[in-house]
């Protein structure tokens, strides 16, 4: 008789798994970047990453392969209770006022921009860090339409579809999001 | 346009998100306008600000780790798709027991039925057999008490008979090739 492994089913399911494997090594830093400014620190970043793949792989089959595989990853993140995973007791808990520590820090360093001085380099971890403060301030929702929208750079319609809500929807969420923030970074706006 | 309704589209503005027309009208107002003008500078810093972060590079090996989190996923699927073909087999133990044990006694009591008729099955004398006979002489064999003829019983396989002797002459009966009769 011949072996599971030989079957259509298993093959097909072979080629599905080696083909997610791909998109895993592709997308990961994308969606670990996302996840990172939804959770505020590195450990629950990974936690949530793990969970946003291992569910697009649990529903792969129902993905549609129009829609571009990170907006999906985006919308199985955006309906994953990130507060709840937010809340889980980790091991190493990272402090939101050192982002950069757990990031592979050496190799970052080396790849900066040589031009940058001390300071600016001062500055920019600081502000990243308050940014990063202010954002987790925001609701789940407000806080993801700003990632998607400002850091990754989705249009309103790729929002709406990766968050299940409509454009007038993320174009209100947007306008209070950024009024909230800009009120909260202020200082450091005026600065620069 | 007044000051309000530019400013409550001020964010959209910045995206690049407002038909073509309100684009127009929102930039003519803006030129001259130094409140709304104001609220567009600081509502762009904002967007600039949160676009100009840097990518967070992900902890090393991020990538293995999600894969083997699927791998312990997928593995768990399959163990729990044969935890439940083993639950549907045992929902009903009593019952799958019960028609087992029926089956068994049924079993042997066409044996012992069988192997006692076997060599006693009395014959009609000088009456044509070969409806039954020419039926299917693999698989049946006339039984005796109270009717003439009839009453078929499946043979308790598996040995079936393999050829029969029809004799109407000789007055005997129909019984496997080889076998005698007991006087
Ligand atoms: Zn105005």
């Amino acid at each position: 008789m011949a072996d599971y492994t030989d079957t259509a089913t298993a093959v097909c399911e072979n080629e599905d798994r080696k083909m997610f494997d791909d998109l895993v090594s592709r997308y990961h830093r994308q969606i670990y970047n996302v996840a990172y400014r939804m959770a505020g620190n590195a450990a629950d970043a990974e936690d949530l990453t793990q969970e946003t793949f291992v569910k697009a792989f649990r529903f792969f089959h129902r993905y549609k392969r129009d829609m571009p595989f990170d907006n999906w990853l985006y919308r199985i993140m955006s309906n994953l209770h990130v507060d709840m995973i937010r809340r889980r007791p980790k091991a190493h808990i990272r402090s939101l006022d050192e982002p950069l520590q757990f990031q592979e820090g050496e190799a970052q360093m080396e790849i900066r921009d040589e031009s940058e001085g001390p300071e600016d380099l001062a500055l920019s971890g600081e502000l990243d860090s308050e940014m990063q403060k202010v954002l987790n301030t925001l609701s789940k929702d407000f806080r993801m339409t700003v990632i998607l929208s400002d850091i990754e750079g989705l249009s309103y319609e790729e929002v709406s579809e990766a968050m299940g809500c409509s454009i007038g929807t993320v174009r209100s969420r947007l306008h209070r999001g950024r009024r909230l923030l800009r009120e909260k970074l202020k200082p450091y706006l005026e600065r620069s | 346009m007044n000051c309000s309704k530019v400013q409550s589209l001020i964010s959209a503005y910045v995206d690049c998100e407002l038909p073509g027309v309100e684009m127009l009208a929102l930039r003519d107002h803006l030129r001259d306008c130094p409140d709304c003008s104001a609220e567009h500078d600081y509502t762009l810093k904002v967007k600039r600000a949160f676009g100009g972060l840097r990518p967070t590079v992900p902890p090393p090996g991020l990538a293995d780790r999600i894969i083997s989190r699927i791998d312990q996923a997928s593995h768990a699927s399959q163990e729990n798709g044969l935890a439940n073909w083993r639950k549907r087999l045992t929902v009903f133990p009593g019952q799958l027991r019960f028609v087992a044990a029926t089956m068994g006694v049924f079993a042997m009591l066409l044996t012992l039925r069988g192997g006692q008729l076997y060599p006693t099955i009395p014959f009609p004398q000088n009456e044509q057999v070969a409806s039954i006979s020419d039926a299917d002489p693999g698989r049946m064999f006339p039984a005796t008490s109270g009717v003439k003829y009839g009453h078929l019983v499946m043979a308790p396989s598996p040995s079936p008979i393999e050829s029969w002797s029809v004799s109407s002459r000789s007055g005997g009966g129909m019984m496997p090739a080889g076998y005698s009769m007991p006087r």
